[in-house]
């Protein structure tokens, strides 16, 4: 039998649970005992971990299940650390994924918002939809995701990579409105529609679409069809993972290209697949 | 019902008490040094080993108003790296450099403060600053009222309205916003930024077509006239810029021989010379304190780290955005009044401006003779949050200590400074006159500050201990009005305090020419402008200690 650390919440608490526990059982590499001492404020009461949850197995283990998550379950792989994935068997509530430190976090569910907030590298699988604020700073910070991918099976909804800084962020669904908004740099792409005011206020960065957002922000500047070679590097890069994207052709190079937004000084791009 | 403190050190430089050992009895939150005969001890606390001093007082720290809410808005990275969690005492509440308005009260309690003053509350601002200072537990509070860049005073200075109308109206003031003193921020300086002027020395005719020198002067004389014991406390010109040590002096002269405060002026106190263009004139203006007795000065401290700067000097901290970090910041006009403006900062003690500033406001502490003139400030949070004072008193007391924080700042800062030079230490005795007894005296709290007969039991008892930075930041015990309220560096129960005004006599006849000016430009209408005691106490929260004004 392969070491799995379970995770099984038990309790029938209605409050919010930050989850940041379990960075801190991992970083202490904690067995599953110690890690029940944890205690964590939940409500205006201080609650020891063994109270909401059944733990086997210790936290030097790489594979960590969550099982009976739910949205009030925040912070969920908060600074995950290389070497470790944590999959987690239903729902998560903001922050999933937040200061993702290079380990691998696979949602079977949704995640509410915040998702990859400031994510430094890693993956963060989302198989069912996201929130807003995917891949975006912490309110009032300056510098969201900077590195690492993000793959969300579902939708995104606004906001999507808000200051965002590096890394990729793939949706499949749809995106919300602001997709990109106040971008630094980075990579987000989708095979579904987007809402309005992409891009706005972004600095670099690419906005990859598979056709033309509801509607485009009039900064924005038309620079025509081009071929851009680096797109098969991209897409052979996207085709890695297990998701829709492989159904994308490899070879694909053909786009719009929409240049801004230069209220900010413009070097990002929106690129429209054609052909 | 007496609380005995038995045993302790004793450090009362109000009534030359010189670390002499000495019982204390508090009896209904009221020193007393003996012991009616009616009166049983309930509690005796054995203070062997210990130094007792009064309350500290704080005359100059950022806690309420606009201003520090904006901080705190903007600053959220500090407020998320700075969580406090609450427990059966305390509030939760978060931040470091700018802390939740509980906090504040919590962090101050427990370095042995019991009184703090905001030193810009604006007129219009006055009900919003109360109220959070109201939700500012554990400590006394009050508020310096700005004035000097308000329409209707410049208009009528403008209008050469005689001095007893600007007496009225500074009364008016005072009575209006609830405080205890006037500031003056950049004098006419903030009004000229609305005009696009980005520069005003003390001298200079502003586009209202006066000089900041005139302003200071008339206020200065307002306030000596009404009798309000703190003297005016300025915020001088140029704050921040290479060579503006000429407008401080120049603005001590301004006063003509009436008392005057000039507050953080280690950031008023640069030259020029150097290859940096920018020196340290701490000594000219060190000796110009030492020699004028009707200055007075808080230094405002800078320590390496981040912070944030919120001033109502709008001019320089416009000037100042571009070495905001992190990148964001807001400068903004307030009404007819003032202006805001808050700039996140990180001082630095590699970069040679920084480490400099640091070195400055050392050698003015160090070179003021007099420690009943200069006041133990960091200007919280502009030059460091108020946590740090424990470090900066074990700078001033331990010299050693001094010269090896000295040798690791920017080398050059060092080449410019001579503080490695200065061998002065700063006594127990000193640091109480600095953080208690001048300040109660500056501010005309008679019974604050001291551990006289009568006087408010506000004490802090710290252990002896070498290492002075340990000792002041953990308290042994902390009374406030007689009750035990921190032990061991801990709160262990929460107070509420007073506000501190004072109330001037004014001719009432002033309200006829502000009416109409409220009518006419204000956004609120006078009536509703004014905050009455029953306001302060029924709506806003905090009771009122008037504090009387000897005229003359």
């Amino acid at each position: 039998m392969t070491n799995i650390t379970t995770i099984t919440f038990n309790n029938s608490t209605n409050l919010r649970i930050d989850m940041r526990w379990v960075s801190s059982a991992i970083n202490n590499a904690c067995s599953a005992e110690k890690a029940k001492k944890i205690t964590i404020p939940v409500g205006n009461k201080t609650t020891e971990i063994g109270e909401l949850f059944d733990i086997t197995g210790d936290f030097s283990n790489s594979d960590i299940v969550l099982n009976n998550a739910s949205e009030k379950f925040d912070y969920i792989g908060y600074q995950l650390p290389i070497s470790k994935r944590l999959t987690v068997e239903g729902d998560c509530g903001h922050y999933a994924g937040a200061e993702l430190a290079g380990g691998k976090l696979i949602i079977n569910g949704n995640t509410s918002d915040f998702s990859a907030c400031a994510m430094h590298s890693g993956v963060l699988e989302v198989k069912g939809n996201s929130g807003n604020y995917t891949g975006s700073a912490y309110a009032g910070h300056k510098k969201g995701m900077s590195g690492g991918t993000v793959l969300v099976h579902g939708s995104a909804e606004d906001f999507t990579g808000d200051l965002m800084r590096r890394g990729i962020i793939m949706v499949v669904g749809n995106i919300g409105s602001y997709c990109g908004s106040r971008m630094i740099a980075g990579t987000i792409t989708t095979l579904g529609t987007v809402g309005n005011h992409a891009g706005s206020g972004m600095r670099r960065g690419t906005l990859l679409f598979s056709e033309l957002p509801s509607e485009m922000n009039s900064t924005f500047i038309n620079c025509g069809r081009h071929n851009l070679g680096y797109l098969t590097l991209l897409l052979h890069e996207l085709r890695t993972y297990d998701s829709e994207f492989k159904s994308l052709h490899s070879m694909r190079r053909r786009v719009q290209r929409y240049m801004g937004d230069p209220s900010v000084g413009g070097l990002g791009e929106i690129l429209i697949w054609i052909g | 019902m007496a609380i005995k403190l038995t045993g302790g050190e004793v450090y009362d430089p109000a009534h030359q008490i010189d670390g002499k050992q000495k019982d204390l009895y508090i009896i209904d939150g009221n020193i007393t040094h003996s012991l009616p005969d009616n009166e049983k001890i309930t509690h005796t606390h054995d203070l062997n080993g210990c130094i007792v001093m009064a309350g500290a007082i704080d005359l100059h720290t950022h806690i309420g108003g606009g201003k520090v809410n904006i901080a705190r808005t903007m600053m959220l990275e500090d407020e998320h790296a700075h969580p406090h969690l609450g427990n059966h005492i305390c509030r939760s509440g978060n931040g470091h450099a700018v802390p939740s308005s509980f906090t504040t009260g919590y962090r101050y309690a427990e370095m042995g403060y019991t009184a703090c003053f905001e030193p810009a509350v604006l007129p219009v601002n006055a009900r919003q600053a109360h109220m959070e200072m109201a939700d500012t537990p554990m400590i006394d509070k009050g508020g310096y009222v700005l004035l000097g860049n308000d329409d209707f005073l410049l208009g009528m200075l403008q209008s050469g309205a005689d001095q007893s109308a600007i007496n009225d109206y500074v009364a008016w003031i005072l009575n209006a916003s609830q405080c205890i003193g006037i500031k003056v921020v950049n004098a006419g300086g903030i009004h000229a930024f609305k005009f696009n002027q980005r520069r005003l020395d003390v001298d200079e005719t502003s586009p209202a077509g006066i000089t900041p020198r005139d302003i200071i002067n008339k206020l200065s004389r307002a306030v000596h006239e009404l009798g309000v014991p703190h003297p005016l406390h300025v915020h001088a010109s140029n704050l921040g810029i290479p060579g503006n040590f000429k407008s401080t002096l120049a603005t001590m002269a301004a006063a003509e021989g009436l008392p005057i405060h000039l507050t953080h002026i280690q950031f008023h106190s640069y030259g020029t010379e150097g290859d940096y263009n920018f020196s340290s004139a701490a000594c000219e203006i060190a000796e110009a304190i030492n020699s004028t007795p009707n200055v007075t000065a808080d230094v405002g401290q800078i320590m390496f780290g981040q912070t944030i700067t919120t001033s109502g000097d709008t001019m320089m901290q416009y000037f100042g955005h571009e070495h905001a970090h992190p990148k964001k910041w807001t400068v903004m006009d307030i009404e007819c009044e003032a202006g805001c403006g808050v700039v996140p900062f990180k001082y630095r003690d590699k970069s040679f401006v920084n480490a400099l500033q640091w070195a400055i406001g050392l050698e003015i502490f160090l070179q003021v003779n007099d420690p009943w003139r200069v006041f133990l400030t960091t200007d919280h949070p502009n030059g460091a949050p108020f946590t740090s004072y424990p470090h900066l008193i074990k700078l001033l007391m331990n010299r050693s200590f001094r010269n090896d924080a000295f040798n690791i700042i920017h080398q050059d800062a060092q080449k410019m400074s001579n503080l490695a030079s200065m061998d002065r230490e700063y006594s127990l005795y000193e640091i109480a006159i600095m953080t208690r007894a001048a300040p109660a005296k500056i501010l005309g709290l008679t019974d604050h500050g001291h551990l006289g007969e009568g006087a408010t039991a506000n004490i802090t008892v710290y252990r002896k201990q070498d290492d002075v930075e340990r000792m002041f930041a953990k308290p042994a015990l902390v009374f406030k009005n007689g009750t035990l309220v921190v032990k061991d560096g801990e709160v262990i129960e929460t107070v509420k305090g007073v506000t501190h005004v004072v109330k001037p006599e004014y001719d009432k006849s002033v309200e006829k020419s502000l009416s109409k000016y409220f009518a006419d430009y204000q956004t609120i209408s006078l009536p509703n402008f004014k905050i009455s005691n029953d306001e302060m106490i029924e709506c806003i929260g905090s009771e009122v200690k008037v504090h009387p004004c000897t005229q003359g």
